[in-house]
């Protein structure tokens, strides 16, 4: 990595510096770093909001000033969420299960007419470690897996459609995962995720099928890998290569501003290397 | 989830030789030996010609099938053979998989190919085409196209440690490659995903087998004529007696540093 002219790059040394956050809090400088790399404001629809990296996309483009639908399954009980929207007046909550295929169409409908700059497909589960040790696998987990992961962001992608390519800015995003890279999980069978990984794999087949798809409408599409963040996705796993959400978000949020249809059908980590397949 | 401790496969791969030493250049050694080998989704297409071949080369053939009542062909292959056993198998119904896993508990099985799957009609591209998406397919393809294989697999393992020749195998297509150069095919969507999750999930069943000496690999047949091509016109065609005669000779030269890849009929290696 010797570009330090990449905002992630530039973004990740100082991280590693750290130096930053003793002058100015933490906070406040995310903040002005997340405002610097949003790129031009917009309207941006995240989904799965509630919580982990998806709470964490809707904070930081409402931080930057964008017009941010922030949907989960369940609002009722999404209080962070609900916080959040209550302190910034550009954010709007929806209710969306990305499984329920009438549920998207109804949003989609219902959001009839609003541009937006940027889809991100960020909901995901990982079905439980418990449940993919080869050998007593549980497959009634297969389906739940395979619908939120895959079906579901693609599903979103076509409902959304009319909306992104109305917007200036065209880009859909999904969340995705170097587990689902068939050469980075070579020589690591212990990682007892075999659904989560085969549903990352087929994501992303999906999402370069969808690049050469909507290539025509101007609309360009890319997968993140968002590193190995300490969500409730990882359990008690402490490693000292794990980010926060909030570096996770501030690292891939100019990679998704400076994407260009030159990218469409591209898989980036969250350092901004493309990841493998 | 994780990010780093990438151990190289080699190293994994030098400490299984030995064990698979035993089974596979033994198994080698004694080639014109038969064998035993189970495949699934035997009554047309690739799996039958996998059935015919390997029951003319002496081996003793589990051919399964959805409805062996219906599968005229592969009945008059068993008629002519009597290594032909067949088998009513639905790889979606793990309640038939778990059954004839127990009907052949203790029984080596040499070679397992997983050769089911569904690919949708070619003729009517819309269900898997993007903007006109049939999400209430999605399920069945990614069931009996990936979730199937692995659940197979799982159930008969036993039977492959028991075999001489230890070999796995799952049939899949060069459209759920991520590094081949398919931009041509519009649609497909769920039977191209639903293979990238077959590799996905075969690779990584790939390093947990090595371990026992056996062999997990995938195979890209080609673009076979079978039976519901009929006459289309496809530019590159293949036979299926080709396709499958090349198969067999990938599997007989399976290497343990084959496992977790893909290779096509003839030889070459696909990128995942």
């Amino acid at each position: 990595m010797s570009d330090v002219s990449d905002p992630a790059v530039t973004r990740r040394d100082a991280l590693a510096a750290g130096g930053a956050t003793t002058v100015l809090g933490f906070g406040f400088w995310t903040e002005a770093f997340a405002a610097d790399g949003a790129g031009a404001g917009g309207t941006v629809l995240i989904t799965g909001a509630s919580r982990g990296i998806g709470f964490e996309f809707a904070k930081q483009y409402a931080q930057a000033g964008w017009t941010v639908i922030a949907t989960a399954r369940n609002p009722a009980t999404a209080e962070p969420l609900k916080a959040l929207a209550k302190a910034h007046k550009n954010i709007r909550i929806e209710a969306l299960d990305v499984t329920d295929v009438k549920a998207v169409d109804a949003l989609a409908e219902k959001l009839k007419g609003t541009a937006i700059d940027v889809l991100i497909n960020n909901a995901g589960i990982s079905g439980g470690a418990q449940n993919q040790k080869v050998g007593t696998i549980k497959y009634e987990v297969f389906d739940d897996v395979m619908r939120t992961n895959v079906m579901g962001p693609i599903k979103i992608a076509e409902a959304f459609t009319p909306h992104v390519a109305a917007s200036t800015q065209k880009k859909i995003v999904s969340i995705s995962s170097t587990e689902g890279s068939l050469t980075g999980i070579s020589g690591r069978p212990d990682v007892n995720s075999i659904f989560y990984r085969a549903s990352k794999s087929a994501l992303n087949m999906a999402m370069i099928n969808m690049a050469k798809a909507l290539k025509d409408k101007g609309i360009i599409v890319v997968m993140l890998s968002p590193g190995l963040v300490q969500t409730d996705f990882v359990g008690d796993l402490r490693l000292p290569i794990m980010i926060s959400p909030e570096q996770s978000v501030a690292m891939t949020m100019p990679i998704i501003a400076r994407v260009t249809m030159a990218d469409t059908g591209k898989y980036f980590r969250h350092t901004g290397e493309l990841a493998a397949w | 989830m994780s990010e780093s401790g990438s151990i190289t496969r080699r190293s994994a791969v030098a400490a299984a030789t030995a064990a698979v030493a035993a089974g596979h250049f033994a198994g080698a050694a004694r080639a014109a030996d038969a064998q035993t080998m189970l495949v699934t989704g035997s009554n047309r297409g690739i799996g039958l010609e996998f059935v015919k071949q390997y029951a003319a080369k002496g081996w003793t053939v589990i051919a399964t099938t959805r409805s062996p009542d219906k599968a005229d062909e592969l009945k008059k292959v068993a008629a002519a053979h009597k290594n032909v056993t067949i088998e009513a198998l639905d790889v979606t119904n793990f309640a038939t998989i778990d059954a004839l896993a127990a009907k052949y508990k203790g029984k080596p099985i040499d070679l397992l190919i997983n050769n089911a799957g569904i690919t949708g009609d070619f003729r009517n591209p819309k269900p898997q085409s993007f903007g006109t998406l049939d999400h209430a397919e999605a399920d069945s393809f990614m069931r009996t196209n990936a979730l199937g294989a692995l659940k197979v697999t799982e159930a008969f393992y036993e039977n492959v440690k028991l075999g001489q020749g230890k070999k796995i195998l799952a049939v899949t297509s060069l459209a759920g490659s991520f590094g081949a150069k398919f931009g041509g095919m519009p649609g497909g969507y769920w039977y191209k995903i639903s293979k990238a999750a077959l590799n996905a999930a075969m690779v990584n069943v790939s390093m947990d087998a090595i371990k026992d000496g056996i062999i997990v690999a995938m195979l890209s047949p080609g673009q076979v004529r079978v039976e519901k091509i009929g006459n289309i016109p496809i530019p590159g065609l293949i036979e299926t007696p080709e396709s499958i005669s090349g198969m067999i000779k990938v599997i007989e030269n399976l290497k343990p540093e084959d496992a977790g890849t893909i290779i096509r009929y003839n030889g070459e290696r696909q990128p995942l």
